[in-house]
């Protein structure tokens, strides 16, 4: 009795609130998770700008870049939320403008778009910058703040759905994998 | 008002030929001098042309008074256009002759060998374009006979301009060209005439502006500015004697001078 | 006869029409000047309208199979222009000379993340009060016990101001063991939930480190290592110095089953400052004897 009390309790102190859950998962880099929690308490926080700003954060380190719709339109009554809007949004079209360029070949040289830090305007920038022939399927290109560390770009073809693939290699080790669709 | 300011001004503009009111100008008075210097040459006539209003009355007049003490000068004013009367008139003025019978030109020049003089008399004749063809032949033929010397007027006109060629280009004579003041002469000339008769005041009343409204008004010919003047005047003297106040003693207004433009009609209103 | 009024009146006729041609020249010129101040302005903004629409555009549109075109935009409408390759190329190079603007994410909301009591939240603590009555049964302890324990406790050299309700948990513990487990009293943890919220309230008015790192010790008091966890954090957030905060935190991980996480924060924390006691809490962790 006492011991299930005991879990009972943790359980619920676990718990703690859907915003403190959120803040907690983010915390821990769970980011999968925050962002779906963040999604489907969304409704109940409409208004609760930090909530939908950590919630697209996450979304964002989840590289759920489509998730990141909902926040973009929601984050409109501060400065910082607004400014953060713009972060989003630049990078949810970058996205989807490198996805169309490397499977429907669309040159996309021409554009000249604010950035960001993130690794995905990295790459754009990158791959729009690239004047040389871009039939080929694998996209390599090397930081210009950090020599040691290079992109690979290229798409992955899954059953139902094409994926574009951005490695980093930090010395040729591979150090992270970004997968959009 | 007979001691107003502006009567005895008015009586100096009468258009009158006065050698005594003869205004000595610069450009007036080198022509006068080469006058008179042709006069002395042996020339047979001495052309004397301007526009009407020039002052070539009074410049004829002027010569016949100062040449009057040394030699023989006749001066007709006005033409005598009955050639008969003309020869008659100048027997009786040059060679005493006096006759009630016509005298003709064959007659009048066996008349003017019987006398000699020392100086060949001089015979001024103004208004000379009203002597009709034949009678200025007789006058030129009587010049050639150096018998008599001529100087004659003539208005600057299309038809004297003719006349003059046709019937004195071929003989030796001078003709002297009057033409209209310039706006600057024209001031002196006013301001001039106002100071011999002792108007000094009114003299001053007249600036640049003024005289130069009146030469534009009256082109700079004296006879214009003679009229225009006095109308100006008597219409000074009318504000004198009913509108005192608005007498401006220190200027001439040009107001005043446009209205005795078009009392003159020389602005149609 | 000399009529003066006749000829005032005829003057005035005449200076008016003299005045006609006069006033006639300046209105010719004065149209004159509109008609050409009109025609330039209006060249002016012809020219103007040209350069708005040569300048680059943000966004494609969708592409035919034939031909690849850029859009632009202008400034007053955002219905997208074709625009000729030409030109294109001509932008492009225009635009490669301009700097990039580069937006950068804004992390400041996270500061406005306080712990706010929610209504899942007070239940449980409501029920957690209630058994707590039923199992620990501690004497109630007067104040001058209180004190007195007090005067014998008084190890640690730093006693801050917050930390006055320290000896009493302490005192409380040594009470227990004197006092006979048959004598009933209660701990009234509503009052302590009260006081932690009101120092919460003060903390987020002022993040004075201070109050923070009180109600960090008070949670992991209470065995709510989540948010004692969170409290340590902040305050390892604002002042990165505090050791107290650290210890706690990896206390608190070490609690929630998270040894290695626990393990690598005292790791870090340690390479950086070589502490004594973060070292010595490693160790207990490690052999789990925390």
């Amino acid at each position: 009795m006492r011991l299930f009390i005991l879990v009972f309790l943790l359980h619920v102190t676990l718990i703690a609130g859907p915003k403190n859950k959120l803040y907690q998962l983010y915390q821990e880099g769970n980011y999968k998770k925050a962002c779906r929690l963040g999604m489907n308490n969304y409704p109940q926080y409409t208004r609760d700008e930090t909530f939908i700003s950590l919630y697209a954060f996450s979304c964002l380190k989840a590289d759920y870049i489509d998730r990141l719709a909902v926040p973009i339109s929601a984050l409109k009554y501060s400065k910082e939320a607004r400014s953060n809007a713009a972060y989003f949004s630049i990078i949810l079209m970058q996205k989807k403008l490198l996805y169309h360029a490397l499977i429907d070949h669309y040159d996309i040289s021409m554009l000249n778009l604010p950035t960001t830090q993130h690794v995905l305007s990295k790459v754009f920038d990158y791959y729009t910058k690239d004047t040389n022939n871009k039939d080929s399927n694998i996209f390599h290109y090397t930081d210009t703040n950090d020599k040691r560390i290079t992109y690979k770009l290229y798409i992955e073809t899954h059953p139902h759905i094409k994926k574009m693939v951005i490695e980093v290699f930090h010395d040729k080790i591979l150090f992270a994998r970004h997968l959009y669709w | 008002m007979e001691n107003s300011l502006f009567s005895k001004p008015k009586e100096v503009f009468l258009d009158v030929v006065n050698a005594k009111d003869y205004i000595q100008l610069d450009s007036v008075s080198t022509i006068y001098q080469s006058l008179k210097d042709s006069v002395k040459k042996p020339l047979k006539m001495i052309l004397l042309y301007g526009r009407p209003g020039t002052g070539k009355s009074m410049l004829l007049q002027k010569l016949y008074q100062d040449l009057s003490k040394h030699q023989k000068v006749i001066i007709y004013h006005t033409p005598l256009v009955d050639e008969k009367e003309f020869l008659r008139s100048l027997a009786r003025d040059v060679y005493a002759y006096n006759t009630d019978s016509e005298i003709n030109f064959t007659r009048f020049n066996e008349l003017s060998n019987h006398y000699n003089f020392d100086t060949i008399p001089l015979v001024l004749l103004d208004e000379a374009q009203l002597y009709s063809s034949a009678l200025m032949e007789k006058i030129r033929l009587l010049s050639d006979s150096r018998k008599i010397k001529f100087v004659i007027t003539l208005h600057k006109t299309e038809k004297e301009d003719i006349i003059a060629k046709e019937h004195f280009q071929t003989r030796i004579w001078e003709s002297i060209e009057l033409k209209n003041s310039s706006c600057a002469e024209l001031k002196i000339y006013i301001q001039k005439k106002l100071m011999k008769a002792n108007c000094f005041d009114i003299a001053n009343m007249f600036d640049d502006k003024n005289s130069k409204l009146i030469h534009s008004l009256t082109e700079g010919n004296y006879r214009y500015t003679n009229k225009l003047l006095f109308s100006l005047f008597h219409i000074l003297h009318w504000y004198e004697e009913h509108q005192p106040s608005k007498v401006n003693y220190q200027h001439v207004s040009n107001k005043i001078i446009e209205m005795a433009a078009l009392d003159s009609g020389f602005i149609n209103a | 006869m000399l009529n003066v009024q006749e000829l005032e009146r005829q003057w005035f006729r005449y200076k008016l029409k003299s005045y006609i041609p006069k006033i006639a020249l300046f209105t010719l010129l004065v149209i004159l000047s509109i008609i050409v101040l009109l025609f330039f302005l209006d060249s002016n903004s012809s020219s103007n309208n040209s350069s708005h629409i040569s300048k680059v555009s943000s966004t494609p549109t969708p592409v035919s199979e034939e031909k690849k075109s850029v859009t632009k935009k202008t400034s007053a409408t955002s219905t997208p222009v074709p625009l000729h390759q030409e030109e294109a190329v001509a932008v492009k190079k225009k635009m490669n000379i301009q700097e990039r603007l580069v937006l950068q994410p804004s992390l400041n909301f996270i500061n406005s993340l306080q712990y706010m009591p929610e209504e899942s939240v007070q239940k449980p603590l409501e029920k957690k009060a209630l058994t707590k009555e039923a199992l620990i049964k501690k004497p109630t302890t007067t104040k001058e016990s209180e004190l007195k324990i007090v005067e014998h406790k008084n190890i640690k050299p730093v006693i801050e101001k917050n930390t006055q309700l320290e000896p009493e948990k302490d005192a409380l513990v040594l009470v227990s063991q004197k006092i006979a487990p048959h004598t009933n009293f209660t701990i009234n943890v509503q009052e302590e939930e009260t006081d932690i919220q009101d120092v919460i309230k003060r903390f987020h008015n002022n993040k004075n480190t201070k109050l923070s790192l009180f109600v960090a010790k008070r949670f992991y008091a209470l065995k709510k290592y989540k948010y004692a966890y969170n409290y340590a954090l902040m305050t390892n957030n604002l002042n990165s110095d505090i050791e107290e905060s650290w210890l706690i935190a990896a206390k608190s991980l070490s609690k929630l089953n998270k040894k290695d996480k626990a393990i690598s924060l005292l790791t870090q924390y340690i390479d950086n400052t070589k502490s004594v006691q973060a070292t010595m809490l490693l160790e207990q962790i490690k052999n789990g004897s925390l």
